[in-house]
């Protein structure tokens, strides 16, 4: 089966000055197939959100892609020029829940004229033609149909953020990326809009991309993980391998990190120092300096700090980039 | 004095916020509208305890703390700090004491720190308000703070603008600027919420260790629950302005009574792959009312999966009057009609 | 002190002012902002320079409304680089003077003529002393280089006093008894009125010498003689002084009061520093500190205090500031005043709205928390974070506010006793300097104006895109 989406040594960088070149996405190859949903993981700057804006080719300035290609249904998209984009792709093939949407929907347009604009412009529709299909949208989401004439202020966060989902959703595209969608909500809402979003992906059968440093949450939704630091994908495979079964070192402290409220925990453990800087990162691996191996097992010195591991495969699906498991 | 009585009191505290009027509603309308963020809670701080308040926006936690360390001034009710009544002191009576022996964390370590000030200087700041010490004096007690923080070298620290550290390391300052006056009683609002994960559970180790040092006492306030029982000894869970549970922390995680705390222990999601293949239970219908439109008696109820199972004769209470807290059993009270019994043996 | 904490002391001077520099640098890379700071220098420069007396002399200001103090310089003539540029004659200012210490009856100046070009003007002063007389005749005469000699003067005056010491000051090219002299001497067949007497009287004979585009100079010595005599006491001659004007002088020429414009326009250098600069601290000083009081309290407080602010805001300037200079009279001071006094509203919204952002931030929460009065936090973490804002304000309001003098002293209602660019362009407008092409009259001020403001502009346009980080990339 030909995957949907492929990334190939993707290279996305922010060029602040001559000398500060911030390298957010160094060098990340991944596959996404129909249907699938795949969760990006990671903890701040690693580069996870960079990597939802260059796929929708959407990076905010001064980020642009310096290498790698990026391969929607075969096309190469970062090749084609904007108005190609703007008209085939972005919104119709694929389209993002941004992070703290609910609070960057325009506060002057009703709900229903916001939701309908693509249509309008993808579709050549009326607004008036395009209300049939918002309505429908907003009934996906499970917003009531009076939803359509309110204005952003008048609904709830909750309300609102379904709003968005309805808004990613209204030209159906195969790919939905979705960037920390429920950060800003309040638990329990957070549970229905994951509920919601599990109800969708069975439905609608759509493809997800699932951003968000909550490792919680995305073990609700997704069926495959990739660990993203500092740029690069460290760990990737189905949840199952990845939360049961982690390999690369950063995953487990990771995992270790996570406070759990149905167990006693009597000390939740921590990874010390802090992400590197992506301007200038560490040497070959770039989470040796914080790595435990690293630094208390002996073997590894002269190998994760001169040289980067590559992706190897330990079991069928999962690949992890770390001198413990590939030969040097 | 003894050590296990209460540092900090609270009785009844309400506090109400008018929401402004347009021109005409002043003028024609007779009744005033209040957002009642605080509507009558009572609790007690322990020395050396770890005190958190949980619950999700707008329902009146952080507005508690700000109550509690005067930076408002309540509606009603009163607050205690060892045993002296501070309700209704004016500020330069609190400079003398309270001011020196409480201070607050908050949440963001960008925010809460003025970016045009040196580390030095953001630290230092409570010591020079207070008028303490020599300049020297200053930079050796601001060092000594730096260390037990462990932000170190020192010298790489002191000079530094905030806008150069991490979130961790930012953290670390605004932890060592709550301890500069040596305080007894510190309110901690969200202190990891906008940190890594990884990094997380690093700081609050590190107020784990700062407070058996110095015997402190932190009220901690959050919506995430999971936090909150690693880190809390006793738990108090507020809904749109009330506590409608108290009790130990595993005693609240494991024994959850009230319908509003279920709800809140089955929303949080765990890292577990199989949780993906079947949609979430959560026991709570609804959306969270508005704040100045309450329902009347027990304003959960309209949420409340309990109600449509409960008997008429609980169900009227639950409609007329709001339930008080009361003990359950030791040291764990619920604010709940459905605990009827438990009110009549009071 | 211990040793750690002297290393931790020796850092704190090492980056005491790092902020101070951190901005320098990024100012540096700004060409504008650097040029008009290079400007300013320049201008800051000549200001000491007039200030301390050593180009200007420090009475200029009151001599400046003199005119007895400029009678001997030429009126109304451009710079002397003009005509080098042009390559038409200049006529040299000329000052023959003669002191006769024994007294002469007969008094004698020679001139030797020399130049291609007519003087603007000639003009004969006489000191006369008489003793017991009460008539007195005096007769002054031209001899030319050509044989031809002429009495252009030829008067009797009464004298009251037995002692006197007379001054007489005889300008040759308004007089129209002079005119009609030459006329009728040379048989030119014009009317007296729209000939040009110094073309007459320094010009080769001929038919056309009444007119300067025609007459050729006659060069070669001129004698004055001026013969005194009377019937009875005693009259002799103790002084006389020759000025033939020059038609260019100095590095800016002169206007029609004969003033030098070059001091003129130095002088109003410093002046157009102090006024737009003093004004635009005091204003911005004021509007400052009442913003950050009103949008810190809130509330009624702010209400209020808004409120003021329309009031004064909506006040017109111009109906005031002709009001009171005309009860009170044109004082620098009072302009000043009066400037303050209703424009200090101007940065007033920015302010406001910066103070109501910093107000909600966590930092101030945590500086209650620790304690601080209000006074406190106003001063050490509001007052910073405007600061930058309201130095940008200042630097912007320099140009305004000296432009606004400007304005003021064109409409004539300017502190008269002071130089300043704004007069000069009055007295430009008065006298029809526009209409009469006397541009070095209209032009420099107004360059200088402009220039002043410009350098101002600059650096405030360098320091905004510092200081507003919405405009970084």
């Amino acid at each position: 089966m030909e995957p949907l989406l492929n990334v190939e040594g993707l290279k996305t960088y922010f060029i602040i000055s001559e000398k500060r070149v911030v390298k957010a996405v160094d060098n990340v190859s991944l596959k996404l197939y129909p249907g699938e949903s795949l969760g990006l993981a990671g903890e701040s700057g690693c580069g996870k959100s960079t990597l939802g804006y260059a796929i929708l080719t959407c990076i905010p300035r001064p980020g642009k892609i310096v290498g790698g290609k990026i391969e929607f249904e075969g096309v190469n998209v970062t090749d084609r020029p904007e108005p190609w984009v703007r008209k085939n792709y972005r919104w119709v093939k694929v389209s993002m829940i941004f992070q703290g949407a609910m609070n960057s929907l325009n506060p002057v347009l009703t709900v229903g004229r916001q939701l309908a604009e693509p249509l309008v412009y993808h579709k050549d529709m009326t607004y008036k033609e395009a209300r049939k299909y918002v309505v429908e949208a907003l009934k996906l989401v499970g917003l009531p149909e009076h939803v359509v004439d309110r204005y952003p202020h008048e609904l709830s966060g909750g309300m609102r953020q379904r709003a968005v989902i309805a808004m990613s959703l209204i030209l159906k595209p195969k790919l939905v990326i979705a960037d920390e969608p429920t950060t800003a909500l309040d638990v329990v809402v957070q549970a229905q809009i994951i509920n919601l979003m599990k109800k969708l992906k069975q439905q609608e059968k759509m493809s997800l991309i699932f951003i968000s440093h909550d490792l919680s949450i995305l073990s609700e939704i997704v069926d495959k993980v990739a660990i993203m630091y500092a740029g690069k994908i460290v760990e990737y495979g189905t949840s199952e391998q990845i939360y049961l079964t982690p390999k690369h070192p950063y995953t487990q402290r990771l995992l270790k990190a996570v406070p759990r409220l149905r167990e006693k925990i009597e000390k939740l453990e921590f990874i010390p120092g802090a992400p590197p800087d992506l301007v200038s990162p560490p040497p070959g691996c770039r989470f040796h300096p914080r790595c435990p191996v690293f630094k208390e097992r002996s073997g590894f010195k002269g190998l994760c700090d001169k040289e980067e591991p590559p992706l190897v495969e330990v079991e069928p699906g999962h690949m992890v980039a770390c001198w413990l498991y590939s030969r040097r | 004095m003894d050590d296990d009585k209460a540092i900090v009191q609270v009785e009844n505290l309400k506090k109400w916020f008018p929401v402004k009027a347009g021109f005409f509603t002043s003028i024609f309308g007779k009744k005033r509208i209040f957002v009642k963020a605080v509507d009558g809670i009572s609790f007690e701080i322990y020395r050396r305890e770890t005190f958190a308040l949980v619950g999700e926006s707008g329902c009146g936690k952080t507005t508690t703390g700000r109550l509690i360390l005067r930076l408002l001034k309540p509606t009603d009710g009163k607050i205690f700090f060892d045993g002296t009544d501070i309700t209704s002191v004016p500020e330069k009576e609190l400079k003398k004491g309270f001011r020196k022996k409480t201070s607050m964390i908050f949440q963001d370590p960008y925010a809460s720190v003025n970016p045009r000030f040196t580390v030095y200087e953001v630290v230092s700041e409570p010591l020079t308000i207070h008028n303490i010490g020599t300049f020297a004096e200053r930079v050796e007690l601001v060092a000594k703070l730096l260390e037990e923080v462990k932000l170190t070298p020192v010298e790489d620290f002191l000079w530094r603008f905030p806008h150069q550290l991490s979130g961790g390391q930012r953290q670390r300052v605004c932890i060592a600027r709550a301890l500069v006056l040596n305080p007894e009683f510190i309110v901690a609002d969200e202190p990891v919420s906008m940190l890594d994960l990884s990094i997380r559970a690093e700081i609050l180790q590190l107020l784990r260790e700062l407070q058996r040092k110095h015997g402190l006492t932190y009220l901690y306030i959050t919506h995430d629950l999971s936090t909150a029982r690693y880190f809390c000894d006793r738990i108090a869970v507020m809904y749109l302005g009330k506590i409608v549970e108290l009790g130990s922390s595993d005693g609240i995680v494991e024994n959850p009574l009230h319908p509003y705390t279920r709800a809140l222990i089955a929303a949080v999601p765990e890292p577990d792959p199989s949780n993906r293949l079947k949609l979430k239970e959560v026991p709570i219908k609804g959306e969270v009312p508005s704040p100045v439109n309450l329902p009347s008696g027990c304003r959960f109820r309209n949420r409340c999966v309990k109600y449509d199972e409960a008997p008429e004769s609980i169900r009227r209470l639950c409609r007329t009057k709001e339930p008080p807290p009361v003990e359950v059993e030791d040291g764990h009270q619920v604010a709940c009609w459905l605990y009827a019994k438990y009110y009549e043996r009071a | 002190m211990s040793e750690r904490a002297k290393r931790y002391m020796e850092l704190y001077r090492k980056t005491k002012w790092v902020k101070l520099r951190l901005f320098w640098e990024d100012f540096k890379h700004s060409k504008l902002g650097m040029s008009g700071i290079v400007l300013l220098i320049i201008f800051a420069i000549i200001s000491i320079l007039v200030v301390s007396n050593t180009i200007v002399p420090s009475d200029l200001p009151k001599r400046w409304h003199s005119p007895e103090a400029w009678n001997e310089y030429p009126e109304l003539v451009p710079p002397e680089w003009w005509f080098k540029i042009t390559g038409e004659p200049i006529f040299p200012h000329t000052i023959i003077e003669k002191e006769f210490p024994e007294g002469e009856e007969e008094a004698v100046i020679t001139y030797y003529y020399e130049s291609d070009a007519f003087p603007t003007d000639a003009r004969l002063d006489l000191e006369i002393s008489t003793f017991n007389t009460s008539i007195v005749r005096i007769i002054i005469s031209v001899y030319r280089p050509d044989e031809e000699e002429i009495v252009i003067y030829d008067k009797t005056e009464s004298i009251t006093e037995r002692m006197n010491k007379s001054a007489i000051s005889l300008f040759i090219k308004r007089n129209s008894e002079i005119a009609r002299i030459l006329v009728h001497h040379f048989g030119i067949e014009k009317s007296p009125d729209v000939v040009n007497n110094l073309c007459l009287l320094f010009g080769e004979k001929s038919p056309d010498m009444w007119s300067p585009k025609t007459a050729k100079p006659l060069k070669g010595s001129y004698v004055f003689t001026i013969r005194v005599s009377t019937f009875e006491g005693e009259v002799e001659v103790d002084r006389a002084k020759l000025i033939l004007y020059a038609n260019a002088y100095g590095l800016m020429g002169t206007d029609s009061f004969r003033r030098d414009l070059f001091l003129g326009l130095l002088w109003g250098f410093p002046i157009a520093l102090l006024i737009g600069i003093l004004t635009s601290l005091l204003t911005t000083i004021v509007g400052v500190t009442y913003a950050m009081v009103s949008a810190y309290y809130g509330g009624y407080i702010d209400e209020i205090m808004q409120r003021i602010v329309d009031i004064v805001s909506s006040i017109p300037l111009l109906p005031i500031l002709i009001l009171c200079a005309m009860t009170f009279g044109p004082n620098i001071w009072l302009i000043i005043g009066l400037l303050v006094l209703f424009t200090w509203t101007g940065g007033i919204k920015t302010i406001r709205a910066m103070v109501f952002q910093i107000r909600e931030a966590a930092y101030i929460e945590t500086a209650r928390v620790a304690g601080a009065s209000t006074r406190w936090i106003l001063f050490k973490h509001i007052l910073p974070q405007v600061l930058p804002y309201s130095f940008y304000l200042v630097v912007l309001g320099v140009p305004y506010y000296i432009l606004i003098e400007a304005g003021i002293s064109y409409l004539g209602l300017g502190d008269p006793t002071l130089p300043t660019w704004g007069q000069i362009l009055h007295d430009a407008s008065i006298h029809g300097a526009t209409l009469g092409g006397y541009w070095w009259w209209v032009i420099p001020p107004g360059l200088l104006i402009a220039l002043v403001g410009l350098s101002f502009a600059m650096i405030g346009v360098a320091v905004d895109k510092i200081l507003n980080p919405k405009l970084r990339y």
